[in-house]
């Protein structure tokens, strides 16, 4: 891949080229400009979405161990994404040399993990993908998404032990947070009201 | 649909790379050996719709993440400087 160090930025729509960073519409995070080598191919797509091919990993606006995988080029399509050692100690992608070859990947010690999550309204029952991981290689920023043989991983794994709840901090962390973080929700809210307009 | 009759040990070709061929029969299982390319990922399909499925959920916009946020804090696990932060 060529890059060059032209100070351009590009619209969304850039395609191969040496713009150093790409601009893009959202429609959670509104334009976002981030430089051309953050973004990340999966030349599959990812399983139901073999049309979006190029995304980038924001970090969660308001905290936690949560990333978004976010669409290049079609603005609603954004993933909740985590590194499963967050929740998951002991999970292990066993990917084949097939696999790793394929994302240029020496060995999974190069490669970065990602678990999709489906959140659903009340949070203590969100669930990871173990069984349909992304494998990234960070260095080549390419990706794929993989489809696991394993037993015990299924596609929905609680992400938080069960009976856990907003209160429940164990070191004190008091559960009047409830209001706190809500500036973060509203300003994410804001941002995407106003880019629909 | 293509249908083809093949017995144990015949095989397909599909294009040029992938070949299906059948390995055993027994009842009604086939046991099926599959050369591919690694580029071309090959998935039972019960288990391709499962997590086709579940990203299509992983999709929707999650509107209490920042409410997960504070359940991951409060149980002071990986995000300890967070947690203490917070007493």
């Amino acid at each position: 891949m060529k890059t060059s160090q032209g100070g351009e930025s590009r619209e969304q729509g850039a395609t191969e080229g040496g713009g150093s960073t790409i601009v893009f519409e959202t429609t959670r995070f509104g334009a976002v400009e981030v430089p051309d080598d953050k973004v990340i191919r999966f030349p599959d797509g990812l399983l139901g979405f073999p049309e979006q091919q190029r995304y980038v990993l924001v970090q969660n606006p308001s905290g936690g161990p949560f990333q978004w995988l976010q669409s290049v080029d079609e603005p609603a399509l954004a993933f909740v994404a985590a590194e499963p050692g967050h929740f998951f100690e002991n999970y292990a992608v066993p990917a084949s040399s097939e696999e790793l070859r394929a994302l240029c990947l020496e060995s999974m010690e190069d490669a970065v993990v990602l678990v999709l999550l489906v959140v659903p309204p009340d949070p203590s029952r969100i669930t990871a993908n173990l069984q349909g991981p992304l494998l990234i290689n960070p260095d080549a920023r390419v990706g794929r998404q993989l489809v696991l043989q394993v037993p015990e991983y299924t596609t929905r794994h609680a992400i938080f032990p069960a009976g856990t709840s907003a209160g429940e901090g164990t070191d004190g962390a008091a559960p009047d947070g409830k209001k706190s973080d809500d500036e973060a929700l509203e300003s994410i809210g804001a941002k995407r009201s106003g880019r629909q307009g | 649909m293509l249908v083809l009759t093949r017995v144990k040990e015949e095989a397909i070709m599909i294009g040029h790379q992938v070949e299906v061929k059948v390995l055993d029969i027994r009842g009604d299982r086939v046991r099926l050996g599959i050369v591919a390319p690694p580029d071309v990922p090959v998935h039972r399909k019960e288990v391709y719709l499962a997590i086709q499925k579940e990203n299509v959920e992983a999709a929707r916009p999650p509107e209490a993440l920042d409410d997960a946020v504070r359940l991951y804090r409060g149980r002071g696990r990986g995000g300890e400087d967070e947690a203490k932060g917070k007493k």
